[in-house]
């Protein structure tokens, strides 16, 4: 049972009300520091909401899953050389292009992805105001009135299995 | 898993765990080859020089709009050489579903038992188990000469009797019908979580 109340628990689901508040910080960040993307990810690199450029053509659930296992890696060498936390940053820097990672907190991170004409200064100092106004949001516990049993109910498995058939054929 | 209720997205995570050269990568490129463009991320494969897995594969599909839910997957395989341990730690961070692909040449029995224990090594480490979590046995492999009969190779793997499945990934066969499981294993498998936690209140 206690399993049960860690795993589907805050962090599990966004609400509306969330998605909203959460979307305005994103955007003030964005336009703020005029970057390419700034995206909120969940631990398993599932984006919650982005805001990005309209020259951004870069593929949001491959940016997401690579970073997330990435950061994970990092979370894992802070570990392995004694860090109590993990890593409060990561940066992969090129040429033209840098992204940004940086801790929201356990479930949770920011990728800001910018040009090289914005200084990192500025993006880490946006970045931390930022998410000095996610932590709240994402702390909040209640559901938005979203019950787990209604959106799992015996209903959505019979048509998801039905679904599933139609969509995963063997030849 | 995540639900994001503002886009009435519901997502899971199934990892595919197993020894090295079981036929992981070779499950999610069936699906990828089988899957209508619409429904699919592309693919991303890290692999070292040799054309090994060294971190993951990753696949996302959808199957639609379920009654005004839209749920996606989010497909994984873990590198199976054994000095990648951390790496497969990392990759089973938030898995809600595995499929555990099982070589059935029988000179791999070790191999995939090692594995398995491996695999429940990871688990209890983040407060779960192979008793409890859902999980299915896909016996690849099934063409080859020199295999281990399914009735062996379940008495040695399958201690929890989870459903089991014989396949030829390379071929597709079995592969959609071990995948169609899984799912239906997690979405189970939150149900009785769910209707536990409604008794327990």
């Amino acid at each position: 049972m206690e399993m049960a109340n860690h795993r589907y628990c805050v962090g599990t689901i966004l609400s509306q009300q969330q998605f909203e508040k959460i979307s305005g910080c994103l955007l003030d960040l964005a336009e703020k520091l005029r970057v390419s993307a700034v995206l909120l990810v969940n631990s398993s690199g599932r984006v919650v909401t982005q805001k990005i450029g309209s020259s951004w053509k870069v593929d949001s659930t491959l940016l997401s899953t690579l970073t997330a296992s990435s950061y994970a890696a990092a979370k894992e060498i802070a570990r392995l050389l004694g860090e109590k936390d993990n890593f409060k940053m990561v940066l992969h820097e090129g040429k033209d292009h840098n992204v940004y990672v940086s801790t929201v907190n356990e479930n949770f991170f920011l990728i800001v992805a910018f040009e090289s004409g914005v200084a990192l200064g500025m993006v880490r100092l946006f970045t931390k105001r930022t998410i000095s106004q996610l932590l709240p949001v994402l702390s909040e516990e209640e559901e938005g009135g979203i019950r787990l049993e209604h959106v799992f109910d015996r209903k959505f498995q019979t048509l998801l299995g039905d679904e599933l058939d139609r969509t995963f054929k063997e030849e | 898993m995540f639900i994001h209720w503002a886009l009435r997205e519901i997502h899971l995570k199934i990892v595919y765990y197993g020894p090295g050269l079981s036929g992981k990568t070779e499950n999610l490129k069936y699906i990828y080859s089988r899957i209508d463009p619409s429904l699919k991320s592309d693919m991303v494969m890290l692999k070292t020089r040799e054309d090994r897995t060294i971190f993951f594969d990753f696949l996302q599909l959808e199957v639609g709009n379920i009654g005004g839910k839209k749920p996606k997957f989010n497909l994984y395989t873990v590198p199976g050489q054994i000095h990648y341990d951390l790496t497969r730690k990392v990759v089973l961070n938030g898995v809600d579903g595995i499929v555990f692909v099982a070589d059935s040449q029988k000179e791999m029995m070790d191999a995939n038992l090692d594995t398995l224990l491996d695999l429940e090594k990871h688990l209890i480490m983040d407060g779960k188990s192979l008793e409890n979590f859902p999980w299915v046995l896909q016996y690849n492999k099934r063409d080859l000469p020199s295999i281990e009969a399914v009735a062996d190779m379940d008495k040695k793997l399958n201690l929890f009797n989870v459903p089991s499945f014989e396949a030829v990934a390379m071929k597709g066969t079995g592969v959609f019908t071990t995948l169609k499981e899984v799912i239906k294993q997690v979405v189970t498998h939150v149900q009785s979580q769910l209707e536990e936690k409604r008794m327990s209140a």
